[in-house]
C-alpha cells in the first residue's frame, strides 16, 4: 500500500473516534461578510458554493464553463459518462476507470480542471488522492563504504566512495546541486590500513535521502496539498455523512515550472514501455491514477473512480477523436506535432527515469 | 528574593512556557509568500485576488501530541486604505483546513468579493488603491479551544488588464 494513503487510513480511526460529546465553543459570527458573488462584471456565473451541475451520480465531470474543451468519459467507452451509483453496501461496490481528454497546450497553459459530484445519500466519506510518480529513482545505499590507505595514509582504493567521501548512486545532488538525494539507509566506513593490515570501522552515517523529494506529479501541484512532516502529499477526506457534495479541482498551469505535461498527464500506452509501465510508476510510493473513493462509515468502499489524464498532440485529432499521439512535423512550420512530452516520449521503455526532464 | 522560590523559578518557567504551549505560538501563517496581492476591481471569474495561496505551519513541539491538529473553519478580511475612507465592509468565508503537529498545509483564500471590488473601484474611479488586508482566521486548537490567528497582507486594488488576469506568469514555449 502506498505510504500517503496508508497514513490517511491509519489516521481514520482517530478521525472517526472523534464523535464524542466534546462541545466546541461557538465560532465568531462573521456571516455578515459572506458573499458568493466573487466578481464585478461577471455574467451570471455562480462561483459560490452552489454546484453548477446536478449531483445525481458519483462522477467526474468536465466543466462546461471553461473557455476550452475537455472531455471525460469511461475509459474505452467515449460515449459513457464517468459516473457511478455507489453501492448501498460494500457487497455492491462499483469501480470505473475514466479518462480525461485535453489538448496538450490547453493542459500545459491552462492547467487541469474537473469537477467531482457526490449525490445525496450515497457516501459517508469521500477520500481522494492525486497522481504522483517517482521522478528520480529512489534506492537504498550500500551498507559499507570501504577505503584502503597505504602507509602514508593515502587512499589506494575505495568502494562506494569518491576521494574518501561516501558515494551513493541514488544521491543525484553529487552532480547537480538542484537534484535531490534519493539515497536511503545508512552505512559504516571501513578503513583498511595496508601498513598494519588491519581493517577498522571508522564512523558511518545516514545516506540522507528523502524519498518524497524524488517524487512529482499532480499530488504535489494540488493548490490544497497537505504535506506530511517528511514531505508526502496526504490523501484528503471529506466527511459527508450522506450529504451531497460538489468540488472543483483546479490545478494551475504547468508552463511556468515544467517543460512537459507529465506532471498531470498520467496516461501511458504499455506498447511505449516494453509492454510494461513507465519506470516512474514502479516506485514504491507511486500513485498512477487520480483516485476518488466513496466509503461507508467503516471505510468499506462503495464506489471508486480511477482517472487518467490524456493529452492530445493535434487539435484536429482531438476533435475527431482520432490518435492522441500523432508524431511528425507540421506541414507549414516544420515544428513537431508533439510539442509537450507525455510518458510515451519522455521515458520510453520501462527503465528510464524522467528526472530533471519533466 | 526568597532563595527557595528562586530555585524553583526555572521549573515554573518551563511549565509555563514550554510544557503547556499555546497553539498560536506554534503556528505561522503566510499569504502569497508575503508579497503584495493584486486585487482586480473589474473582472470576470477568475479575478485577481481570488484563490490566493496561503500556508499554515504547525511547529512541532515535544509537549504536543504528534496527532494534535489545528483546524481553521472560517476567515474574514478587513481592509485599510490610505485613499479609501471609510474602508469597504469586511469579507468572510468558511474554510476547512487542518494541520497536524509538525506539518505544513497550503490552501487558498479569496481576498475580496464583488462588493469590496466595486466599492473600491467607485471610490477610486478606477485608480490604484494601496492598502492592507487583515485576515483573521478562526478555528479550533488541539485542545478544542477557539483560536484566532491574524495576518496582514499588502494589497493593491485596481483595474487590471484581462490578458494579465489569473497568473502573470511566464510560459516556456
Amino acid at each position: 500500500m502506498n505510504r500517503p494513503l496508508l497514513a490517511l487510513l491509519c489516521g481514520l480511526p482517530t478521525v472517526l473516534a472523534c464523535e464524542d460529546e466534546t462541545v466546541l465553543p461557538d465560532l465568531p459570527d462573521w456571516s455578515d461578510g459572506y458573499e458568493s458573488d466573487c466578481c464585478p462584471g461577471e455574467q451570471g456565473t455562480d462561483t459560490g458554493t452552489e454546484p453548477p451541475i446536478d449531483l445525481v451520480d458519483f462522477a467526474l465531470v468536465a466543466p462546461d464553463d471553461l473557455d476550452y474543451d475537455v472531455r471525460i468519459h469511461q475509459t474505452g467507452a467515449t460515449g459513457n459518462a464517468c459516473a457511478l451509483t455507489p453501492g448501498a453496501t460494500v457487497d455492491e461496490y462499483v469501480q470505473m476507470d475514466c479518462t480525461l481528454e485535453v489538448a496538450e497546450l490547453n493542459l500545459f497553459g491552462e492547467g487541469l480542471i474537473f469537477d467531482l459530484t457526490v449525490p445525496e445519500g450515497s457516501c459517508e466519506h469521500v477520500v481522494w488522492m492525486h497522481y504522483m510518480y517517482e521522478a528520480w529513482e529512489v534506492g537504498t545505499g550500500p551498507d559499507v563504504v570501504a577505503i584502503t590507505v597505504d602507509e602514508d595514509g593515502e587512499i589506494v582504493s575505495e568502494t562506494n566512495a569518491y576521494g574518501g567521501e561516501p558515494y551513493c548512486d541514488y544521491n543525484y545532488s553529487y552532480w547537480d546541486v538542484d537534484a535531490p538525494n534519493c539515497c536511503l539507509g545508512s552505512y559504516i566506513v571501513e578503513v583498511t590500513d595496508l601498513a598494519t593490515g588491519q581493517t577498522e570501522v571508522d564512523g558511518g552515517g545516514d545516506w540522507g535521502g528523502e524519498a518524497s523529494d524524488c517524487y512529482a506529479g499532480a499530488a504535489f501541484e494540488d493548490p490544497e496539498v497537505v504535506l506530511t512532516a517528511d514531505g508526502w502529499p496526504t490523501a484528503r477526506i471529506e466527511n459527508l455523512h450522506g450529504v451531497e457534495f460538489y468540488k472543483r479541482f483546479d490545478f494551475d498551469l504547468l508552463g511556468d515550472q515544467y517543460a512537459t505535461n507529465v506532471n498531470y498527464a498520467n496516461y501511458y500506452d504499455p506498447a511505449d514501455h516494453d509492454g510494461s509501465v513507465p519506470a516512474g510508476y514502479t516506485g514504491e510510493w507511486a500513485v498512477p491514477t487520480y483516485r476518488f473513493v466513496c466509503y461507508d462509515t467503516a471505510e468499506e468502499p462503495l464506489a471508486r473512480i480511477d482517472l487518467v489524464v490524456r493529452e492530445w498532440n493535434e487539435e484536429s485529432e482531438y476533435e475527431a477523436g482520432g490518435d492522441p499521439d500523432t508524431e511528425g512535423t507540421e506541414s507549414t512550420t516544420g515544428l513537431p506535432l508533439n510539442d509537450r512530452q507525455d510518458w510515451a516520449d519522455a521515458t520510453p521503455g520501462d527503465s528510464t527515469w524522467i528526472q530533471a526532464a519533466q | 528574593m526568597n532563595h527557595r522560590l528562586a530555585a524553583w523559578a526555572p521549573f515554573v518557567a518551563l511549565v509555563g512556557a514550554g510544557c503547556n504551549p499555546v497553539a498560536a505560538d506554534l503556528v505561522e501563517l503566510s499569504i502569497a509568500g508575503g508579497a503584495t496581492v493584486d486585487v482586480d476591481t473589474i473582472c470576470d471569474d477568475p479575478c485577481l485576488g481570488d484563490d490566493v495561496t496561503a500556508e499554515i505551519s504547525f511547529e512541532e513541539h515535544i509537549a504536543v501530541d504528534v496527532e494534535a491538529t489545528i483546524e481553521l473553519r472560517q476567515y474574514k478580511v478587513e481592509y485599510s486604505f490610505d485613499a479609501v475612507d471609510p474602508a469597504p465592509e469586511y469579507f468572510a468565508d468558511t474554510l476547512a483546513v487542518s494541520v497536524t503537529n509538525g506539518q505544513v498545509a497550503s490552501f487558498v483564500v479569496d481576498l475580496a468579493a464583488a462588493s469590496q471590488r466595486e466599492y473600491v473601484d467607485d471610490v477610486m474611479d478606477g485608480e490604484l488603491a494601496t492598502g492592507t488586508a487583515t485576515l483573521t482566521f478562526a478555528g479550533y486548537d488541539f485542545r478544542d479551544e477557539l483560536i484566532e490567528l491574524t495576518v496582514d497582507v499588502p494589497i493593491l486594488f485596481g483595474r487590471y488588464d484581462d490578458s494579465d488576469a489569473g497568473t502573470g506568469t511566464e510560459v516556456t514555449l
